[in-house]
């Protein structure tokens, strides 16, 4: 057999560590005599777990470390801030429906030609001049623009909850993987 | 009809007395479990920053923030394995810190293999571990440097890093082959440039 198995390398670690069956071992020290390459694979694990032996080493600190924990200890711990991601979701989920919403009023022309009156009264406006104004004058706002920008504005703040919450955790942790 | 009963497991821990008189007003009596694990405290903190000083104030924060939810400690794990994932926790937002300090992430490898090969002895062998340690990635080397303490069995590792017992295993594996290979690189390297 040319190759060792996946298995018989997996088993390595257990061995190096004494921490295999005994009917693994037994298996494990039989492919051993006749697989060179398994030989050569534990060789180096027992040269790199000797090596960790000697290089993880307890370290000490400071011989003030005890007396610095006590006399901060009435120091109220700052909290990291805790970014629930249920309430992440909720705003997400929250802007995109308002942009939703708003887009689909705006596409149905709801906002299109929407119309008041603005009662000229309010301004007493003198005799000799309200005969010639009329008592009310319609007034038509277009108000797609300021939609528009709504939506715009309900997006960015969607994409930014979505990056923050979803985007930015998953690759940190990916990279710390 | 199955009840299901959820039995409440009590670990005899000699910390847990030292706990109970702090809970009761004796704030001084903190000092003894101070004294007592800051070194693998300051240990753990150390090989998640890589920087002492960085390290040192995590670990002493680590300390006051356990002091403030003794209260909250509910004695079902053992004190050391309650401290140590706050320690863990509090030095991995740390690195985050020193992440946006450096700036990127290969900043930071570089520095971690310097700062290795001036902590640890000027040995070859040593160094050469530094080396390879310093391109594995960073749950990796956590995972190997708990490991490697001795101190903790992989149940309480699991515990204090958050990763699943199987997921820790196969991660030991892989980071050990990993680690060889590392060397055997380095060494074949070095034996050219000789």
């Amino acid at each position: 057999m040319k190759t060792s198995s996946k298995t018989h390398h997996y088993l390595l670690p257990g061995y190096v560590d004494g921490t295999l069956s005994s009917t693994d071992k037994q298996q494990l020290e039989k492919q051993l005599e006749s697989d060179a390459l398994l030989r050569v694979a534990l060789a180096r694990l027992q040269a790199t777990d000797s090596a960790l032996r000697d290089t993880f080493t307890l370290e000490e600190p400071s011989r003030d470390f005890t007396l610095n924990v006590m006399a901060h200890l009435e120091r109220v711990p700052v909290q990291e801030p805790v970014r629930s991601v249920r309430k992440s979701v909720m705003l997400l989920v929250s802007a995109l429906l308002a942009a939703a919403g708003t887009a689909l009023l705006l596409a149905t022309g709801f906002f299109d030609t929407p119309t008041t009156t603005l009662d000229v009264n309010l301004f007493k406006l003198p005799a000799s001049a309200s005969k010639y104004v009329p008592q009310t004058i319609p007034v038509s706002i277009n108000s797609r623009m300021l939609l528009n920008s709504i939506i715009m504005i309900n997006v960015v703040v969607a994409l930014i909850v979505f990056d923050r919450t979803i985007l930015k955790p998953f690759f940190q942790k990916r990279l710390s993987q | 009809m199955v009840v299901s009963v959820k039995q409440s497991v009590m670990i005899i821990d000699p910390d847990h007395s030292v706990i109970d008189r702090i809970v009761a007003g004796d704030a001084s009596a903190y000092a003894m479990l101070v004294n007592k694990h800051k070194s693998y405290t300051f240990t753990i903190a150390l090989r998640i920053l890589q920087v002492r000083a960085d390290a040192e104030e995590a670990a002493q924060d680590a300390f006051i923030k356990a002091y403030h939810n003794l209260k909250s400690f509910n004695k079902e794990s053992k004190f050391s394995t309650w401290l140590y994932r706050i320690v863990f926790n509090t030095a991995v937002s740390y690195k985050r810190k020193q992440r946006q300090r450096f700036q990127d992430i290969e900043n930071t490898v570089i520095q971690y293999a310097q700062e290795a090969e001036g902590m640890l002895e000027k040995t070859d062998k040593r160094k050469f571990i530094a080396k390879a340690l310093a391109a594995l990635n960073e749950a990796d080397r956590m995972a190997l440097s708990l490991f490697y303490l001795e101190e903790f069995s992989l149940e309480e590792i699991s515990e204090i890093t958050g990763i699943q017992h199987n997921t820790l295993k196969v991660r030991l594996h892989r980071a050990r082959v990993r680690l060889a290979e590392e060397l055997k690189t380095i060494l074949q390297h070095e034996a050219t440039a000789l």
